[in-house]
C-alpha cells in the first residue's frame, strides 16, 4: 500500500543571492567583461560589435546580416574550410548573430584554448577575405534558404506580422535577414564597404563567462585590440503601418493549423515600468501559467501553447503575442486572444496571477543565471545598453516591490489594444469568412 | 592543438543508492550552485506502446501534469512556477524524463511534487481530452505543418519494421490518440511508473546523506511495481539494411530535402562511439568533409554547421541521421547523389588523425558544455545510469570518443555506414513529382 506524503513542504529560508561578480579590463579598443563561475569548466565567450540591422538601407535589409555570414567564409589567409577547421580543433563553433542594434560573434571553449579562439576571431572581424564570389555565394545561399521557407506557415506570418504593425520605411519591418528581394539587391562591394565602416576598425567588447581559474582572458583577448573607430549612431524612427486593429491574411494551402501573431506598438528600452512590465507580461503571456496559455491551451485544447512578450530596442519597441492553432478553430482562437488582451488591460491583472508572476521571476534569477551561456547573455546585454554593474541585483530588488496596481498601470501604459497588427497565417479560404464575422477589423489578404 | 588534453573533463563524484522499492537514487553534491536540479528518468518510452495506442507514452507524460493524490490538476506547474522553477518533460522511444531545476530552499517541493505523481494520479475524462487536443495541436504544429516536418516518423518507418520496438515515432497518429482511454491512462500508471522503473538525480550543495534522507522521505512509501515489463526484444539480424532503402515524398516543398538514415550500433556497443566518429567527419561542424564538398566546393545545399548527428538508442541499433536542403535548382538526385558519394569515400579513403581529432574536439566541448549546466548535468546522470546500470559511467562517457582510432572509423564505415547500408528520404516539392 503507497504512502504519500500529504502535506506541501514548506521551504527552507531563502538566501541571499546575487549576480556573479565580473571583472574589467578596457586597453587599446576592447572592452573586457569576465565573470568567473567555478566549475563551470567551458567558458561562453562573445564579441560585441555595436553595429547591427538597424543601419541596413531600406530596400537592402538583410545587408548586416549578410556581412555576418560572409566573413566565416575565410579570413585572415585561411579559406573557408580551413577557418572552420582551425575553430573546430579547438572545439569552438563560432556563431554571428546580428541584431537590430549590435551583433555578436559567440562561441564556447575550454579557458586554456580561449587565446587561440581569440586570435581567429580577431581574423574574422579584423580580415576576412569578403571576396566578391564568396559574398555572392552567401548572398545567394541565403536567398534560397529564404525562399524555402515560403510554404513554412510559422515563417509567413512572422514575414507579414512586421508589414502588418510597420510602414515599408521602418527598418522593423523586415526581420533583420532581409528579404529574397532585398537581398538580390546587394552587391559585394556595398557588403566590403560595409565591413570597412562599421567592423574593421570598431571598438570591440569581449563577454567571458566560465571557470577563469589560470585564464588571463586579458592577455587572450590582446589579438582583438586596435579598435579606433567609433560606433555609428544609427537612429529608427518607428511610424506605425495601422490606423485601427486589422487583420492580414497569408494563405498557405495545404496547411493544417493557422499561425496568429498579434502585434501592437511598445515602449523603447527605458520607457517603461520595466518591473511592472516584466511582472505584468509574465503574467499575461509570458510563462506556462499564464493567463493567455491556460485560456488557449490548458481550457480550450486550442494550441500546443501560446505566448507573447515585449520586444524593447532604444528607439522603440512592440509587443507580440502568438500562438498555433487547428484550422478549425482559428477564427475562435483569434477572439480568445484579442479577448484576453483587452480584458487584461481593461479590467487589470488580479493579485494571485501579479504575485505568482512576480514570485516566479524573483526566485527565477538564480535559475535563469545559473551557467556560463546565461551569464554571458546578460552581461552582453549589460554591456551593449551600458547599464551598471549591478544592475541585475537592481532589478531583482525592484522587482520584489511590484504589486498588482503597479503591474497594471505599466502593462496599460506599454500595450495599446486598440491598434492590434492581426496576422493570420493559414488555409486561407477556410478561415477568411470566420475571420470577417469577427468583426475586428478590416480583412485583407497579403502575401 | 596537441592531443586534447584542454578538453579533459572534470571527474564527478556521486552517491549511488537503492531505496528498498527499488528507486535508484544518484546524487551529485555540487559546491558551486545554488540550485538543486531534480531529474527522473522512467524506463518507459515509445518503445513499449501497445499495437493501436501509438503515442500514449508521450500522452501520458502530458496526463502527469494533471493532478495527482495531494496536488490537484494545475497546481504542478504553478507551484514550481511560483518558486522560480525551470521545468518540463520529454518522451523518446527508451524513456520518459521528468525534471526541474529550482533554488535549493524548494529542493523539497521538487521532490514531492514528483513523488505524489509517481505514486498517485488522479484525472479525468475532462483532463484527458484536454490534453490529447494539446497534444494533436502539438503534433501538427512539430510534425504535420512543417515541410519535411515528418522526416523523424519516416525515417522510424523507414529503418525498422512496425513490430520492432522503434518503428514508430513518439508523436504517434492521430487515430490511437483518439482511442486512449481514462483506463489505458491508469493502466499505464499502474504498469510503469514505479520507484523500481525510475532513476532519481539529485544535484545540489547538500550532504548526498541529507538528500537521500529527503528521497526517502518523499518516496519511500511508494510500493513498486508488481513486475516490471523487460526491455522489449528488438535484436537486429544486421545493422545494414537488407536491400538499400530509396523513398521519395511529396510536401509542401520549395526545394527538396533529402535525409539519409543508417542503422548504427547501439549506445554502449563497442563500435557506437567510431559509428559516432565517422559521422561526424562526415557532417559534423563546417569542417566536415560532407560541409567542404556539398557546400562550399559543388555548392549543392544550404551551409549548416550540423550535417549529421547520432542517437544513444539501446534496443538492437540507434540511429546515424545526416539532413540536408538543396539549394534552388539543385534536385534531390544531385544531393543524394554527392552525399552518398561521401559516405563511399569515409569507406574507400578513411580519415587520418586529424580529421578524427577535430571531430573529437567537438564531442569534447559538447560534453563540458553538458557538464557546465546543472540541469544538463542531471539529465546526463540520469540517461547513463539507466542506460548502463552504473552512473560512474558519467564519468568515463566521453573515453570512448576520444579512445577512436582512424582503423577504427575506417572500418565501422565499412560495416555501417556504406551507401546501400542504409536508407534515403527525398522530401520534393509536390509539382515536381
Amino acid at each position: 500500500m503507497t504512502t504519500l506524503v500529504t502535506q506541501r513542504p514548506t521551504p527552507d529560508a531563502t538566501p541571499d543571492w546575487q549576480f556573479p561578480a565580473v571583472e574589467r579590463h578596457h586597453a587599446d579598443g576592447v572592452q573586457v567583461v569576465a565573470a568567473h563561475l567555478p566549475a563551470r569548466p567551458l567558458l561562453s565567450v562573445t564579441v560585441l560589435v555595436e553595429a547591427g540591422a538597424n543601419s541596413d538601407p531600406v530596400g537592402q535589409e538583410g545587408i548586416a546580416s549578410l556581412l555576418g555570414s560572409a566573413v566565416l567564409r575565410g579570413a585572415g589567409g585561411r579559406d573557408e574550410h580551413a577557418l572552420a577547421v582551425a575553430f573546430e580543433r579547438v572545439g569552438a563553433v563560432p556563431g554571428v548573430a546580428v541584431r537590430f542594434e549590435r551583433s555578436e560573434i559567440s562561441l564556447e571553449v575550454p579557458g586554456a584554448l580561449l587565446g587561440e579562439a581569440m586570435a581567429l576571431v580577431a581574423d574574422v572581424l579584423r580580415n576576412p577575405a569578403l571576396a566578391d564570389d564568396e559574398v555572392l555565394r552567401v548572398r545567394d545561399s541565403r536567398i534560397d534558404r529564404l525562399r524555402a521557407r515560403t510554404t513554412d506557415t510559422g515563417f509567413r506570418a512572422g514575414r507579414a506580422a512586421g508589414h502588418n504593425l510597420w510602414t515599408d520605411e521602418t527598418r522593423w519591418a523586415v526581420g533583420s535577414a532581409g528579404s529574397a528581394d532585398s537581398l538580390s539587391a546587394i552587391e559585394p562591394s556595398a557588403v566590403v564597404d560595409l565591413h570597412r565602416r562599421a567592423w574593421a576598425t570598431a571598438p570591440l567588447a569581449v563577454i567571458v563567462a566560465g571557470d577563469l581559474r589560470g585564464v588571463d582572458v586579458a592577455a587572450a583577448c590582446t589579438p582583438l585590440a586596435g579598435g579606433t573607430g567609433t560606433a555609428a549612431d544609427v537612429t529608427v524612427t518607428p511610424t506605425a503601418a495601422l490606423e485601427g486593429t486589422r487583420i492580414h491574411l497569408v494563405d498557405v494551402p495545404g496547411a493544417v493549423q493557422s499561425v496568429l501573431d498579434v502585434r501592437t506598438v511598445g515602449p523603447a528600452f527605458g520607457d517603461a515600468d520595466e518591473p511592472g512590465l516584466d511582472v505584468a507580461a509574465t503574467a499575461l503571456f509570458g510563462s506556462f501559467s499564464s493567463r493567455l496559455n491556460l485560456r488557449l491551451r490548458e481550457e480550450l485544447g486550442y494550441t500546443y501553447g501560446a505566448s507573447g512578450g515585449f520586444v524593447r530596442l532604444r528607439d522603440g519597441g512592440w509587443a507580440r503575442a502568438g500562438c498555433s492553432v487547428r484550422t478549425e478553430v482559428t477564427a475562435d482562437a483569434v477572439r480568445e486572444l484579442v479577448e484576453v488582451l483587452r480584458t487584461t488591460v481593461a479590467d487589470g491583472l488580479d493579485d494571485a496571477e501579479v504575485a505568482q508572476a512576480r514570485e516566479n521571476l524573483v526566485r527565477k534569477f538564480p535559475v535563469r543565471y545559473d551557467g556560463p551561456g546565461a551569464v554571458n547573455g546578460a552581461l552582453v546585454r549589460r554591456v551593449h545598453n551600458d547599464l551598471p554593474d549591478d544592475e541585475r541585483d537592481q532589478r531583482l530588488a525592484a522587482l520584489r516591490d511590484v504589486n498588482t496596481a503597479r503591474a497594471t498601470a505599466a502593462l496599460r501604459d506599454a500595450l495599446g489594444t486598440d491598434r492590434l497588427a492581426i496576422t493570420v497565417a493559414g488555409a486561407g479560404d477556410e478561415v477568411r469568412e470566420d475571420l470577417a464575422a469577427l468583426s475586428l477589423g478590416p480583412v485583407e489578404d497579403v502575401d | 592543438m596537441s592531443g586534447v588534453d584542454p578538453l579533459e573533463p572534470p571527474r564527478l563524484e556521486l552517491t549511488d543508492t537503492t531505496l528498498d522499492n527499488g528507486l535508484r537514487v544518484v546524487v551529485h553534491r555540487d559546491p558551486s550552485t545554488v540550485l538543486a536540479s531534480v531529474n527522473l528518468w522512467y524506463g518507459v518510452g515509445s518503445r513499449d506502446e501497445e499495437v493501436g495506442r501509438t503515442g500514449f507514452a508521450h500522452l501520458f507524460e502530458h496526463m502527469m501534469f494533471q493532478g495527482s493524490a495531494n496536488v490537484p490538476s494545475g497546481d504542478h506547474f504553478k507551484l514550481l512556477e511560483e518558486v522560480g522553477a525551470s521545468l518540463n518533460a520529454t518522451t523518446s522511444l527508451d524513456r520518459t524524463n521528468y525534471f526541474e531545476t529550482v533554488p535549493l530552499e524548494h529542493l523539497d517541493l521538487a521532490l514531492w511534487l514528483e513523488a505524489d505523481r509517481m505514486g498517485s494520479l488522479d484525472v479525468s475524462l475532462e483532463n484527458l481530452d484536454n490534453q490529447r487536443d494539446v497534444v494533436k495541436e502539438e503534433k501538427r504544429q512539430r510534425y504535420d505543418n512543417q515541410p519535411a516536418g515528418t522526416l523523424w516518423p519516416d525515417v522510424l518507418h523507414g529503418l525498422f519494421d512496425p513490430a520492432h520496438p522503434y518503428g514508430h515515432a513518439p508523436i504517434g497518429s492521430m487515430e490511437d490518440l483518439d482511442a486512449a482511454s481514462l483506463e489505458d491512462v491508469q493502466r499505464f500508471h499502474s504498469t510503469w511508473y514505479g520507484p523500481d522503473n525510475a532513476v532519481l538525480t539529485v544535484v545540489a550543495d547538500l550532504d548526498p546523506q541529507e538528500v537521500l534522507r529527503r528521497v526517502e522521505q518523499y518516496f519511500g512509501g511508494i510500493e513498486p511495481l508488481a513486475g516490471t515489463p523487460s526491455v522489449p526484444d528488438g535484436d537486429l539480424p544486421s545493422f545494414a539494411l537488407d536491400t538499400p532503402a530509396r523513398r521519395e515524398v511529396t510536401d509542401r516543398m520549395v526545394d527538396p530535402v533529402v535525409c539519409s538514415a543508417w542503422r548504427i550500433p547501439p549506445y554502449r556497443h563497442a563500435d557506437h562511439a567510431a559509428a559516432l566518429i565517422g559521422l561526424a567527419v562526415l557532417g559534423y561542424g563546417r569542417g566536415s568533409r560532407l560541409s567542404r564538398a556539398l557546400t562550399m566546393d559543388q555548392q549543392l545545399v544550404s551551409p549548416s554547421a550540423r550535417f549529421t548527428s547520432g542517437t544513444d538508442f539501446v534496443v538492437g541499433a540507434a540511429i546515424g541521421l545526416g539532413r540536408f536542403e538543396a539549394r534552388s535548382g539543385v534536385t534531390a538526385d544531385q544531393v543524394s547523389d554527392a552525399v552518398l558519394g561521401e559516405f563511399q569515400r569515409l569507406v574507400d579513403d578513411p580519415p587520418g588523425i586529424e580529421e578524427v581529432q577535430r571531430a573529437q574536439a567537438l564531442f569534447a566541448v559538447d560534453w563540458l558544455e553538458t557538464l557546465s549546466d546543472v540541469a544538463q548535468r542531471a539529465d546526463a546522470i540520469s540517461r547513463i545510469t539507466q542506460l548502463t546500470g552504473d552512473p560512474l559511467h558519467v564519468n568515463d562517457e566521453l573515453d570512448g570518443v576520444l579512445a577512436v582510432t582512424p582503423d577504427d572509423v575506417a572500418r565501422v564505415a565499412a560495416d555501417v555506414l556504406a551507401p546501400d547500408a542504409g536508407l534515403l528520404l527525398s522530401y520534393v516539392p509536390e509539382d515536381a513529382a
